[in-house]
């Protein structure tokens, strides 16, 4: 096989396998960030650099851990230039962040159809616990701001999220064992 | 809710104090809560995910994470299937031999930008850099061709990835070429000139090749056939690349440096060929590449045989270095240690992590480049670390840093030109890790070969690769195992430190030769060059601490130095660990015998002129 047809494959491979950990990538993403604009431009710049790692034979022993090493590198960067970035944490919290999704890579199917029973959860939910929901995550509003715009304290407000994304657990754990899966 | 879950509501809300990161790194110890700890964060990711697909989006800059993560797949996707649409037929149908034959590249140090250059013996009249427009739609345009009408034709490729539809159109004068577009003489030839620029092209017939803009770089892609280049002076930063199916070749037009005294000028060629002309008398000399010359008010002639051959090597003596910490970043650091010793530093070395040139920090600084002005060559101990943290050289290897780190370094270092010592990860033995850790000595080789590729792939064919371990063996490391191999390392180094810890059985006085000569003696066995000669040695970094005992003394350490380097004829550069209590001059005793050293002329302490370089 030709080089470019070989580098044309791995491309391709390590596409596919890009997708399938897509969620997963978001996930730990957005969990530092914590900003979905910022999330996405970190996602799209992983892509990329994967493609343009690809193009050039790069070895890619472990495309999960790869994908997440180079977010991690581009996610220190932005700390470090974004003065009013949130989620800012030392390198031994981010270690551990690592090592717990490096230690979940093997429940992806698991965390998968979490994933969709938790769509279905969301959809459960009335209107005005989702537009706390779509302000937090959405709207990338501290709880101070959503307060502001709900009325209530940022305490409150913490304590509403808490018990929202409880009630979605205890949801999507039902609809596990339902199913027969773990909960 | 647990209070992991509260915890992490609150760290992705606004933050978490310093008890607060305590207490959520005490819980995440715990497997069982690491596991929660992702479920917690992938379910944050699906919330902003459905919420947005059920369209309940607030409005914001970017579109809804779905059709973003859509966009991506379709991105994927198009990007296959533009490079294939890129291609012309005749491309995609022919043979691999035929679009891989090797290619006549005529240019280079055959025809290169000619400067006629007049100096004066006081001041200079530097070339004026031009510099160029930030990139244009229009890369070049044709200027001539050989044939009347259209000589050959241009497929440029369609803008919408989606679409497979390429434009052809014929080459005439005037016709524009944009970034992508690709270019066939046919059976004519043809002459480009550059936008914005005097850089020209001449192609020959049966000449294939494409132009690529990049931020740092323009790209000729020649894919078969014969280009001629005049290549205009290319600004600082921007280089001209010809790619082919066998190699690059980075042009920057003709390079030069040139140092003007009190009471000689001197020149320096590294490309190119430069007419340097004396004022008084008017004399004058053609100086080519790797040659350099002196203007006096007597006249001007060539220098002689260059002080430093093949990568820094001295024909003679030992080069005296200092090292300064990494926060030295005035020039006066490295002077004022000449001046307590009288006499310079042929060079200065620093230890620097990876993030000290991420992305837009500069290189060389403005204090590297003054002291290289002044003809010190840099030595820099470049560490995988960002801040106090250890990047995993597993990860290094696998390309995780080049965007942020190693290619930013590289195309600097290409761009700057001047030669200078590079160490990866001096005595790695200190970090080496078990089996599965990203630490263990094959994932420091690996990574050792990584980074050379990449400077290599960059253009930066003129750094010198140090490869740097302790003098004191070390079973879990050994020099044999940690060594990248003779293609990929110009000099071994070893450090030596004398009486560090006095008492400690590992650490008591010893002389230089005791402690390096096991280190040599190993490199002069394993370690050779292309001519089958030992590689240089590098003694990167020594220092001896105070003594202890009435004799021998620190003083008397550094007076035996010269004698003792000079029976060990491989080592051709001593960087002394100029730092904290291990000062040269930390008594006024052992400075007087660190002066008595440097004093000998075994030790090259004046800058040679650069061996390639351009104007600081």
């Amino acid at each position: 096989m030709g080089q470019e047809a070989v580098m044309d494959t791995r491309l391709k491979e390590l596409s596919t396998r890009f997708m399938a950990e897509r969620h997963g990538l978001m996930a730990y993403i957005y969990g530092l960030v914590q900003q979905a604009e910022v999330a996405e431009d970190v996602f799209q710049e992983v892509w990329l650099r994967l493609a343009d790692a690809a193009g050039r034979g790069v070895a890619i022993d472990h495309p999960p851990r790869w994908f997440r090493g180079v977010a991690r590198n581009i996610i220190l960067h932005h700390w470090r230039t974004e003065k009013r970035a949130r989620v800012i944490v030392d390198s031994e919290l981010l270690d551990l962040v690592d090592q717990a999704f490096a230690e979940q890579e093997s429940e992806g199917g698991e965390l998968e159809r979490r994933r969709r029973g938790l769509q279905e959860c969301l959809r459960e939910l009335p209107a005005h616990a989702k537009e706390v929901l779509r302000l937090k995550y959405v709207a990338d509003l501290t709880a101070d701001e959503v307060g502001a715009r709900l009325s209530r304290s940022s305490a409150s407000v913490l304590m509403l999220l808490s018990r929202l994304r409880r009630g979605l657990e205890d949801c999507v754990n039902r609809r596990m064992r339902l199913s027969g899966g773990a909960a | 809710m647990s209070d992991l879950d509260e915890l992490l509501i609150r760290w992705q809300d606004a933050g978490l104090g310093l008890a607060e990161q305590a207490e959520l790194k005490r819980l995440l110890v715990d497997p069982a809560n690491r596991a929660a700890a992702v479920r917690h964060l992938h379910a944050s990711a699906a919330i902003l995910e459905s919420l947005r697909e059920e369209g309940a989006a607030a409005a914001t800059s970017a579109g809804p994470a779905t059709e973003r993560l859509r966009s991506v797949g379709r991105s994927i996707r198009a990007s296959q299937g533009a490079a294939n649409a890129a291609r012309t037929p005749r491309q995609r149908s022919a043979p691999r031999a035929h679009r891989a034959r090797s290619v006549r590249l005529t240019t280079l140090g055959a025809v290169v930008a000619v400067v006629i250059l007049v100096l004066t013996c006081f001041g200079v009249t530097l070339v004026q850099r031009t510099t160029t427009t930030p990139a244009m739609p229009t890369l070049a345009v044709v200027e001539a061709s050989s044939t009347s009408g259209a000589a050959g034709y241009l497929v440029r490729a369609a803008t919408d990835p989606g679409d497979a539809v390429a434009t052809r159109l014929p080459l005439t004068p005037g016709t524009t070429i944009g970034a992508g577009d690709r270019i066939d003489t046919g059976d004519g030839d043809l002459r480009l000139r550059f936008s914005n620029e005097a850089t020209t092209l001449t192609l020959a017939t049966g000449t294939r090749l494409a132009l690529i803009e990049l931020p740092d770089r323009r790209e000729v892609l020649l894919d078969a056939g014969s280009v001629e280049a005049v290549v205009a002076k290319q600004p600082a930063g921007r280089a001209l690349v010809f790619v082919t199916a066998q190699a690059t070749a980075c042009v920057i037009g003709t390079r030069l440096s040139v140092i003007a005294g009190a009471a000689e000028t001197r020149l320096a060629v590294s490309e190119g060929r430069v007419r340097f002309k004396a004022v008084a008398g008017g004399d004058s000399v053609e100086i080519g590449a790797n040659e350099s010359a002196v203007a006096t008010s007597s006249g001007v002639r060539r220098d002689g045989a260059q002080a430093l051959t093949g990568p820094l090597v001295p024909t003679h003596g030992c080069l005296w270095g200092v090292s300064l910490r990494a926060e030295a970043t005035a020039p006066a650091a490295a002077s004022e240690l000449e001046a307590a010793v009288g006499r310079r530093m042929a060079v200065v070395h620093q230890y620097q992590g990876f993030s000290d040139y991420e992305r837009e920090r500069p290189f060389p600084s403005a204090t590297q480049r003054a002291w290289a002005a002044a003809g010190r060559l840099l030595a820099i101990d470049w560490k995988p670390r960002q801040g106090e943290q250890q990047l995993r050289w597993s990860d290094v290897a696998e390309g995780i840093y080049d965007a942020d780190c190693v290619d930013v370094l590289a195309r600097k270092a290409a761009a700057w030109g001047h030669p200078f010592f590079l160490s990866l990860h001096h005595d790695p033995a200190e970090a080496v890790g078990p089996a599965g850790s990203g630490m263990t000595v094959a994932d420091y080789v690996r990574m050792w070969h990584h980074v050379h590729a990449r400077f290599v792939a960059a253009g930066a064919q003129q750094v010198v690769w140090v490869w740097t371990m302790s003098s004191w063996p070390d079973p879990a490391a050994s020099w044999s195992a940690c060594y990248p191999g003779d293609d990929c390392v110009d000099w071994l180094a070893c450090t030596a430190y004398n009486n560090l810890k006095p008492g400690e059985q590992r650490m008591h006085w010893r002389s230089l030769s005791d402690l390096v000569t096991p280190f040599v003696g190993w490199a002069r066995e394993h370690a050779r060059d292309g001519h089958g000669q030992a590689k240089p040695i590098m003694l990167s970094v020594y220092a001896c601490a105070e003594d202890t005992e009435p004799a021998p003394t620190k003083a008397d350490w550094f007076r035996a130095l010269p004698a003792q380097l000079a029976a060990l004829p491989e080592i051709k550069a001593a960087i002394y660990f100029h730092d904290r209590a291990l000062r040269a001059d930390s008594t006024p005793e052992a400075l007087a015998g660190f002066r008595a050293a440097g004093d000998d002329p075994f030790f090259i302490t004046d800058g040679p002129p650069p061996v390639r370089g351009i104007s600081p």
